[in-house]
């Protein structure tokens, strides 16, 4: 029967436990470990060793069964892309800082202490800045001659007068009609004059 | 020469540098990004940490002194990196990391970039459960199946501790999937 034939036998049929081969290297490792152990009677072995071992084994075996990845995804084209975006970065790390010398802050600031400056001169800050100097038109006409009547010596107006000035013909108006004059003379008496 | 010690000859050198720092982040980028992504769990999260993780790595390759694998030193960044992230993020929102994770994972239901199921959602609350390190580890081996080796050159541990600490985060994960 062909069933039967060698050459149709292509699978052995031999199966091995799950992971068998993943937890071989750790198996055999500590297989060896421990003859290399006994032999040398070195008994530096943690305390229940060979009990946990079997334990251990089929704890990553059941874990294995369960679950063995943890699920994570990237993005499309991610590490395709990654090259470029971390040359970018360092490159842009690496260029020259340029610090511009107007900014828009540092313009506000100067502006504000400067607008302050000025304001403080500006305004009533120091004392009697704003009082104005009191000149001779402000004063009333009446308030002088009264002032010059009441307050004054004939000497001190005279003090403020020349010697030319002061001449007594200054103050003599020669410009008397002949008519005044004539009823001036009339009504002179002559005793005044001789006593005089 | 290896070809690590080559790229960083490059990486070092003025002239071949920016080809080389390509070169870098396409040998790297998947997986550097998965590495962080179980950190930080959003897309845009592990993107920023990402960038600035090979940013970093453009400013300080002339410090590498060779002392360690390229791939560990870059993965090393990476992990500090993430980690900056999530105490920033709590710091802005004024609540402990602990919270800030809590938080991350309770967005992964609304989040376009999580496609898992409800078991894989309990896996990450499961894994938020562990102390900090723990979670480190087990996010390592378990989705990234980073050898031992290198593990404890990144994250400056002994080998035996590590299988320790996977193996506790184990046994607790597997509770607590059984028990929620």
């Amino acid at each position: 029967m062909k069933k039967n034939n060698l050459h149709n036998i292509k699978d052995s049929g031999f199966k091995t436990p799950n992971y068998y081969f993943e937890y071989l290297e750790d198996t055999i490792l500590n297989e060896v470990k421990l003859k290399e152990n006994i032999e040398s009677h070195n008994t530096d072995v943690p305390d229940n060793y060979f009990d946990d071992l079997e334990d251990i084994i089929l704890s990553k075996v059941k874990l294995n069964e369960k679950v063995s990845t943890p699920g994570f995804e990237t993005p499309t084209d991610y590490f395709t892309t990654l090259e470029d975006s971390i040359i970018s970065k360092i490159e842009i790390e690496q260029s020259p800082k340029v610090v511009p010398l107007f900014n828009k802050k540092n313009i506000l600031y100067a502006s504000s202490i400067a607008a302050a400056i000025v304001l403080f001169f500006r305004l009533s800050i120091i004392p009697g800045s704003d009082i104005k100097e009191p000149s001779i038109s402000d004063i009333d006409t009446e308030l002088i001659d009264s002032y010059v009547l009441d307050e004054t010596q004939a000497t001190d107006l005279a003090s403020l007068f020349t010697e030319t000035e002061l001449d007594e013909t200054s103050f003599i108006n020669y410009n008397l009609s002949d008519d005044t004059l004539d009823s001036y003379l009339e009504d002179l008496d002559e005793n005044e004059l001789i006593l005089q | 020469m290896t070809k690590d010690k080559e790229l960083v000859k490059q990486l070092q050198t003025k002239t071949s540098k920016d080809q080389a720092f390509r070169t870098l982040i396409s040998l790297y980028k998947e997986r550097l990004y998965w590495h962080i992504r179980n950190i930080v769990k959003s897309h845009d999260d592990a993107d920023d940490v990402l960038q600035n993780t090979f940013i970093k790595v453009y400013k300080s390759i002339d410090n590498f002194k060779g002392d360690s694998k390229l791939y560990s030193w870059l993965y090393r960044i990476a992990t500090n990196e993430s980690i900056t992230l999530m105490n920033k993020n709590a710091k802005r929102l004024q609540v402990t990391s602990e919270e800030v994770q809590n938080l991350a994972i309770n967005n992964l239901q609304a989040d376009v970039y999580f496609e898992g199921d409800e078991i894989q959602l309990k896996l990450q609350k499961a894994i938020a459960t562990l102390p900090d390190k723990q979670q480190l580890v087990f996010n390592m081996k378990y989705f990234q199946n980073i050898k031992y080796k290198d593990m404890a050159d990144i994250l400056e541990t002994s080998e035996g501790a590590l299988k320790a600490s996977y193996h506790i985060a184990i046994k607790k994960i597997e509770k607590y999937l059984t028990t929620h």
